[in-house]
């Protein structure tokens, strides 16, 4: 039933694609004959007898009335014999009429005056023809040349010349465009030969046009707030994901690099958080067309290190070679189009497109070395340090012979007693510790990174072929690149292709095509996703092998090769393990298949009509397989089961059927195999029409309609296979007790999940402009979405939007301001939304079996997942933005300044409740917020002289956000969380710390508490009057940062340098201290300075290590001082930062050589990225404050040098 | 013509588009059949226990060596329980309910309109009425004053939830006692009209059989004070062979382990289990809060009226004192997979409650000698000896010379040592307006006086916060 409804949706969108395409297109061209004819300057006679060959026609007329009709020029576009006839004949006074396969021309009876009109032999209709050259005499092919305020025109050809039949109509003015030069007006007057000259423009500062996905719009013309950038400009040679080389540019876009991990999107976010608990990811649209996320993740969901994280970037397969520009948008106005999914701002990426000319070979090849890091960034014990520490756990109770024996993990200590234990090595002098045993172990000093880090190469190419004629023009590219991997255990490579052409298949009619595609072949260490563990509140990851978390966490002491050079095993998980040994057979394959096909229909109506509509299909395929083999350690701590830790190992099935029995493995053999597939099949069509009402010196008027439709399926199916042997080819013999176990575990070895996303539209807008000087524009959009669910009052959302520019140096008086090239003043209200993913209208059941014991009970249950709100609706941002642009001296220099209030209404979030409606914490429109901000570019040209020049680019942003109604009222426990909490009256996601009151003279913590006196124990569940308990330390998210850009041109040297920086956040620092540690781990640095005797606690802040005792009775007491310590305010950092973030120097090699190589451009680049932190906290011991630390597969953003060529034929 | 094609084109938009956008965007499950209905009363059976109760009864003492966690005290002191909201606490208690009630009120919302056979429909309306009226019997008797005929009109009752939440805050208001009780009499009469066990898999057990629905009359009426019905379905459970619902105990405690004994303690096979829920709760593990200890126990078993050994007598105990008899097995649900949730089954109707609710009926309609039958068909299983008693020594042991009272005050003793850590003494201490002293690890004495307002223990934090009337103090 749901699959025929589902069917016939899909079969109505086509019709009615079918219907509005072909349907127009047939009215205006009824089907007859059609000639081409391409004729200059010849008479009637001889267009007839033109017709006469080519045609069955014969002609009847009298010599002497067509005798003065001279001069017809016939551009060659197909065009049927009526129409021939009624453009040769306008103006002649004279009219056709065809009777069967007989033309007879007569004079026109309805000519007005006919007799006297005629003999002035006034034409309505000429012909315009010339050539357009660039500043030094080039011949430009393929500049466009449009009549002023219509859709019709035409292009020069490949030897730059254009021929083009206007009206005979003196006020007719003419737009010469080209990418790269100035656009020229040239108004027709009785000209008929215009020959015109473009001279290139300084594109760098400065757009001529804005590209909104929808439309181009004059900048002139914008009343938005947009900023472009050319790839050109920012790229980033090695790194892969553009979103990344975005960060710094723009004023107001801010991008965090959680991770170096190829595939991982990195947090971008425009004018800061429109939300407080939703995605705050912007859209990202591609040719015109929002690219969706393989998978969709919310930003904490990106900052997890799971696996499907790798999948996140929504751009990742596109090659950055191929791109050619960015426009980002950032108000209600620029985004309006989006209507109600915009809320986060849009980054509109436009790809390369083929050109008329000749053809054009480029190849770019670029050589990326990442650098290893090292431990001379972090704050870690080393080995002997270390060993120190474990004799005081040693003195203290926390590790002897009886723990180590039954202990889950060993470190050199623990091995010693374990070694003991088992006879292998003996007690020392006394009875006491083996030093000799040890000391092995304390002098190995291990440097993890230099172990698991390497310092990669990474290649990248790209080669691209492009050209075209006057009629079509094509790209074709394809990019392959190479990543060996920073660790022992990563190892990417990733293949892109794009072609697209472009055809004028006739003045009204052009046609685009594009197919692109991307192969990613990665391979990852072996990860498990992580588990929220509600008993203390944390994340948990087993099996954790993320090679950088290894080097972080482990201990110095212990060494992956013995003295003999073999692996050395340490106990972890009950089971043996050695890293090197375990990413060799513990990993990750992602495979991804990504093919999308776009094509693009343009049809002028009538000159002042245009259809355009925009289709794609996209199809992505995602493996992901996990190879866990069977003597891994964590294939073997399935197995583990020794009597002294039988009960412990927690691996093992405790079979609730058997009360009697010891816990035994149900993975007696074999390891695993898993494997996670993704798939996303997507279509979209968008139809617009555009109506050009009125343009003439004074007014234009612009009307845009349009309706699109998206159609998107995502698909997840997971597969574990266990008892798999990799060893024996293959086979898998799974325990049949498994099932069982998983079952105890509410878990599953197979799960299949579906997602089906609807979105429809409809959209108008209006632009009106009086002289050029004053523009008001308007947007209404209406969007539906089907999982705001069936209640059409929550599907729909209507949004809007008005804005106004005032072009002030167009006025009068500031003609005599002769510097001032450009002054625009914008404003801007509308609101936009956003479809909040998680959150559902509906009532949603979920299948379960509840646990029973006994097997004849079980039976599977429908259990209410969510409840119904009806009320649910999207969220909403209304949006004032002021802005005002100034170019001086020729755009010399140019600021861009505007200062925006956002108020956004019904934020999702999480709400406690009465809880007698069944659930008490529910998910729904919860919260307002408030965000006042304001964002600075300034660009200018320091030093322009013919040999050198001096560019500068500087972006700041701030911005302050409150939220000023929010139903929840956080816990103690989430507002000291490291990602904070949003508490009404404060930032969202602000950080708050319980008052640290240094150490007790016991070198324990103690804090502030509410009457004055000091204590040691919170309830982190209260909610009532927290604020009593806490402190403010600020917001999580910064509230300022931008970038710097220096860019020095010499002769053929380019040489640059950008900084960015942020600031106004806080980040909480990691939870490195304990009431107990262990002998596996490593240990903070700042141990050394503990609390050791009385007294010191005037001189130290970090607390004593516990013996166990002191410990439990701690814990009896029901005090957790160390708990309360890693979210105190001594465990807190400042977030902000300025980064050396990239050098590159370029050399262009001089056009003598170029000509003896047959190249036409050439250059060398070297370039630098990620180089140095110039400032951060100290607190934060040289941890980069943008990385996110949470295991699995992410990894830090390396230092990164690349050398490039770029060549092109 | 342009015209008639705009016109068309919205029409065309407008009609696809809303049909096109009733696509459900995954995978949720939609209640088509009855036997749809039948899995989601499946799940109404509350998996939270009220266990808490039992720490605020006098079966508890300080134990200085037991985990105290804030939360326990609290209800040792009979104090709001502020400071925790997961298992056994108050708050997790009443969402669970509640969310309980909310699979049936889902159900029967929708039963008439799927499709499906018609007795099936029948019997899973029954469940659905049985199973809410039932869940809010739980809360109204934890959350509010013991039902006393004309006071009820006036004491706070609970919010009896008829129909299922649609928005994200709705009002909900307490009433009374009388209207709570008299809305759990309408559905359980309703539901009992309609019940069958035909449908039910396995056991049964975890389903409201029959005998269960009887065993929660019984209950209802006795906490009414309505004898005669009560009887009717303490007869309706025990059928002739009354003795058939009597565990043998000396059967259940032969065994080695703890986990054993208590296993089988609550086995679905055990005819007087008459019905098993999960729930998922630490109160297995009794080195945590007010537990039972020596004290306790020679209190419930030295002084001993029949001076003969008591099988209930199972001393188990942890090195800190707290002695607990295997009536749970700890089984482990894992959400991450080192840690997780503790859960057990537990039998909450049971066909001991049954005859000891048999017997209190005979006693309050004055046959003192039926209630003793009735009391020998138990006692055989408890003690060694078979604990023959006659109404002379109890009034004797009581030093009573009213028949009534004495066998009232011996009951209660009984039902004590009978229901040990099973909540149920919280209720008759409300009942029977006991008065208890409890006293902390630092010697602070408490007092609960009779029908004391805080035996209607305070409602959650986040209730009051959003607005529910909260209990007098």
């Amino acid at each position: 039933m749901q699959k025929r409804k589902e069917f016939f949706a899909i079969r109505l969108m086509f019709f009615f694609f079918l219907f509005v395409c072909f349907g127009l297109k047939s009215k205006a061209f009824p089907q007859e004959e059609r000639l081409e004819l391409r004729m200059k300057g010849v008479s009637l006679i001889e267009v007839m007898s033109e017709i006469k060959e080519k045609t069955n026609y014969t002609f009847l007329y009298n010599v002497d009335d067509i005798k003065k009709v001279r001069n017809i020029n016939l551009t060659g576009i197909p065009k049927s014999v009526r129409e021939i006839l009624q453009e040769c004949l306008i103006g002649s006074g004279l009219a056709y009429e065809i009777r069967d396969k007989v033309i007879i021309i007569k004079p026109d009876p309805n000519a007005n005056g006919a007799d006297s009109e005629l003999h002035k032999t006034i034409k309505k209709v000429k012909n315009l023809y010339g050539y357009v050259t660039d500043n030094k005499g080039t011949m430009l092919p393929g500049v466009s040349v449009l009549i002023k305020g219509t859709y019709f025109g035409t292009s020069t050809d490949i030897n730059g010349n254009y021929s083009l039949i206007i009206a005979n109509d003196p006020n007719i003015i003419l737009v010469f465009s080209f990418i790269g030069m100035k656009t020229k007006e040239v108004s027709v007057g009785e000209l008929e030969k215009i020959n015109v000259e473009l001279f290139p423009s300084d594109e760098r500062l400065r757009e001529v046009l804005v590209t909104t996905g929808f439309q181009k719009i004059d900048r002139n013309l914008f009343t938005g707030s947009a900023n472009k950038l050319n790839q050109i400009d920012i790229a980033l040679s090695g790194i892969s994901d553009v979103s990344r080389s975005l960060q710094g540019h723009i004023s107001g876009v801010q991008v965090d690099n959680i991770s170096g991990t190829f595939g991982i999107s990195p947090i971008v976010r425009i004018r800061g958080k429109a939300s407080i608990n939703g995605s705050n990811k912007p859209l990202w649209v591609v040719d015109g067309v929002v690219q969706e996320d393989i998978i969709e993740l919310t930003n904490n969901d990106l900052t997890s290190g799971n696996l499907s994280t790798v999948l996140s970037s929504g751009v990742v397969g596109l090659n950055p070679d191929d791109i050619e520009s960015f426009q980002i948008l950032k108000d209600a106005s620029a985004t309006a189009l989006y209507g109600a999914k915009a809320m986060n701002g849009v980054i509109v990426i436009t790809t390369k497109k083929g050109k008329t000319g000749k053809l054009k070979v480029t190849y770019s090849g670029s050589a990326i070395i990442r650098q290893k890091p090292n431990y001379s960034q972090f704050d870690i014990l080393s080995s002997d340090e270390e060993m120190e520490v474990y004799e005081e756990l040693y003195d203290k109770g926390w590790i002897d012979i009886a723990k180590a024996s039954s202990a889950a993990n060993h470190g050199a200590m623990s091995k010693m007693f374990y070694e003991i234990a088992n006879n292998n090595v003996s007690w020392g002098p006394d009875g006491g510790l083996n030093y000799q045993f040890l000391s092995k172990y304390a002098n190995s000093n291990t440097d993890w990174f230099d172990i698991l880090f390497r310092n990669s190469l990474s290649q990248q190419h790209s080669f691209s072929i492009s050209g075209g004629s006057d009629k079509s023009r094509f790209y074709t590219s394809i990019g392959y690149y190479n990543d060996e991997g920073q660790t022992l255990a990563d190892e990417v490579k990733n293949y892109t292709t794009l072609v697209k052409g472009d055809f004028d298949v006739s003045k009204r009619l052009k046609l685009g095509f594009k197919v692109s595609g991307n192969i990613r072949d990665q391979k990852l260490p072996g990860s498990q996703d992580r588990k929220f563990e509600p008993i203390d509140g944390l994340y948990e990851r087993n099996f954790d092998v993320n090679p950088y978390n290894y080097a972080l966490y482990t201990s110095r002491s212990i060494r992956p090769y013995n003295e003999n050079g073999n692996l050395e095993y340490f106990r972890r998980n009950y089971a043996p393990f050695n890293i090197l040994y375990e990413l060799d057979h513990n990993y990750v394959n992602v495979d991804v298949d990504d093919i999308l096909f776009q094509g693009e229909v343009q049809f002028a109506i009538t000159s002042k009509l245009r259809f355009r509509s925009t289709f794609q299909g996209r199809w992505v395929n995602t493996l992901r397989e996990q190879k866990i083999h069977e003597t891994s350690n964590h294939a073997e701590a399935y197995r583990a089961d020794a009597p002294l830790f039988v009960n412990r190992n927690s691996f093992l099935f405790d079979d609730p059927d058997h009360p009697e029995k010891e816990p035994y493995s149900v993975l007696k053999q074999g390891g695993f195999y898993n494997t996670t597939k993704n798939s996303l099949t997507g279509y979209f069509i968008r139809n617009i029409v555009d109506w050009n009402l009125k343009s003439d010196q004074d007014h234009i008027v612009n009307l845009l309609f349009g309706q699109e439709i998206r159609y998107t399926n995502r698909k997840e199916t997971h597969h574990e296979i266990w008892g798999y042997l990799y060893d024996k080819g293959g086979i898998s013999i799974t325990d049949p007790m498994v099932v069982k176990y998983l079952k105890f575990r509410d878990q599953t070895d197979y799960y299949r999940r579906k997602e089906k996303y609807r979105f429809a539209g409809v959209f108008l807008t209006g632009a009106y402009s009086f002289k050029g000087k004053y523009i008001l524009n308007s947007t209404f959009r209406f969007d539906g979405d089907n999982r705001q669910g069936k209640n059409s009052d929550s599907r729909y959302l209507p949004t809007w939007n008005v804005s106004g520019a005032w072009n002030v140096h167009g006025e009068n008086f500031m003609k005599s301001i002769g510097f001032v090239d450009r002054l625009k003043l914008k404003a801007t209200y509308g609101l936009s939304g956003d479809n909040g993913i998680g959150a559902s209208p509906s009532l949603i059941l979920k299948a379960g079996e509840p646990l029973r014991p006994n097997d004849e009970d079980g039976e599977g249950v429908l259990y209410i997942d969510e409840l119904a709100n009806k009320n649910l609706t999207w969220e909403k941002l209304y949006e004032f933005n002021l802005g005002i642009e100034l170019e001086v001296l020729n755009g010399r220099f140019y600021t861009d300044i505007e200062y925006f209030r956002r108020r956004s209404k019904d934020l999702l979030g999480f709400v406690t409740t009465t809880g007698v409606g069944g659930i008490r914490k529910k998910y729904g429109n919860v919260g307002e917020m408030r965000i006042n901000g304001i964002e600075f570019t300034l660009s200018s040209q320091n030093v322009k002289t013919k040999n050198f020049n001096w560019d500068t680019r500087f972006t700041f942003s701030y911005a302050k956000d409150k939220i000023t109604k929010y139903y929840d009222e956080p816990r103690i426990a989430d507002a000291i969380q490291s990602l904070g909490t949003n508490f009404e009256g404060y930032s969202s996601n602000s950080l708050f710390s319980i008052p640290f009151a240094g150490l007790d003279d016991n070198g324990v913590p103690q804090f502030f508490g509410p009457n004055g006196k000091n204590i040691q124990k919170l309830n982190l569940q209260k909610r009532i009057d927290i604020l009593k308990y806490l402190k403010y330390e600020g917001p999580t998210t910064p509230k300022g940062f931008g970038g710097l850009e220096n860019i020095f041109h010499y002769k053929n040297w380019t040489f640059s340098i950008g900084l960015n920086y942020r600031f106004g956040n806080k980040i909480r620092l990691e939870d490195a201290f304990s009431d107990r540690y262990d002998d596996y781990s490593s240990l903070p640095g700042r141990l050394k300075n503990r609390w050791k005797k009385a007294g010191d606690e005037n001189r130290t802040n970090i607390p004593v290590i516990l013996t166990r005792w002191k410990s439990e009775e701690l814990n009896d007491n029901g005090l957790n001082p160390y708990q309360l310590y890693n979210k105190s305010t001594a465990r807190v950092a400042d977030g902000s930062f300025v980064r050396l973030k990239n050098i590159g120097i370029v050399y262009q090699l001089p056009q003598t050589w170029l000509n003896s190589m047959n190249l036409s451009s050439a250059s060398l680049k070297f370039q630098a990225y990620n180089i140095a932190l110039l400032y951060s906290d100290k607190k934060l011991n040289g941890v980069d404050p943008e990385f996110f630390q949470s295991g699995g597969i992410s990894l830090p953003m390396s230092r990164t040098y690349s050398f490039s060529v770029n060549l092109a034929f | 013509m342009n015209r008639l094609f705009g016109i068309l084109l919205i029409t065309v938009l407008s009609i696809s588009c809303d049909s096109y956008l009733d696509e459900n965007p995954d995978d949720r499950k939609e209640l088509q059949t009855v036997k749809d209905i039948a899995k989601l009363v499946a799940n109404s059976y509350n998996e939270s226990t009220y266990l808490f109760i039992e720490w605020m009864t006098d079966n508890v003492s300080a134990i200085p060596d037991n985990t105290q966690k804030d939360h326990m005290t609290e209800a040792f002191q009979w104090i709001s329980m502020d400071s925790y909201e997961a298992q056994e606490s108050t708050t997790y208690f009443w969402e669970n309910t509640y969310y309980a009630i909310a699979h049936c009120n889902e159900a029967l919302a929708v039963i008439d309109k799927v499709s499906g056979d018609d007795d099936h429909r029948s019997v899973v309306r029954a469940e659905a009425l049985i199973s809410r009226a039932y869940n809010h019997f739980l809360l109204v008797n934890v959350f509010s004053k013991h039902y006393r005929g004309e006071t009820s009109e006036d004491d706070l009752g609970i919010p009896y939830v008829e129909v299922v939440e649609d928005g994200l805050f709705e009002n909900y208001s307490r009433g009374s006692v009388k209207q709570v009780y008299d809305k759990i009499e309408r559905d359980l009469i309703t539901g009992l009209s309609l019940l069958k066990d035909d449908y039910f898999i396995g056991s049964k057990k975890y389903h409201f059989t029959r005998k269960a629905a009887y065993a929660f009359a019984a209950r209802f009426y006795l906490y009414k004070k309505d004898y005669s019905n009560s009887l009717k379905y303490c007869n309706l459970v025990l059928d002739d062979n009354p003795n058939d619902y009597v565990r043998d105990l000396f059967k259940i405690y032969q065994g080695t382990t703890f986990d054993e004994m208590a296993a089988k303690n609550s086995n679905v096979k055990e005819k007087s289990n008459l019905i098993a829920i999960r729930k998922e709760s630490f109160y297995a593990r009794a080195n945590y809060g007010y537990r039972s200890d020596k004290k306790i126990f020679i209190e419930l078993f030295n002084d001993n009226i029949q001076e003969e050994l008591d099988v209930r007598d199972q001393r188990w105990s942890y090195r800190t004192g707290a002695i607990v008899v295997p009536k749970y097995h700890e089984l482990f649900r894992y959400t991450t997979s080192n840690t997780g949730f503790p859960y057990f089954i537990q039998s909450e109707l049971k066909g001991e409650e049954v005859l000891l609710n048999r017997m209190e009926c005979y006693i309050m309609q004055g046959e003192y000698e039926i209630a003793l039958h009735d009391y020998h068909i138990l006692a055989a299983k408890r003690y060694m000896e078979g604990g023959k008693l006659d109404l002379n020594k109890i009034k004797e042991h009581y030093s009573l010379s009213d028949a009534q009272n004495a066998m009232k005050l011996f009951l209660l003793d009984e039902r004590r040592k009978e229901f040990l850590d099973e909540g149920l003494r919280w209720f008759d201490i409300k009942r029977f307006e006991l008065s208890i002293k409890h006293k902390d690890i630092q010697g602070n004495t408490f007092q609960l006086i009779p029908n004391d307002i805080r035996t209607a223990i305070q409602i959650p934090q986040s209730a009051i916060v959003n607005g529910l009337k909260p209990n007098p103090r």
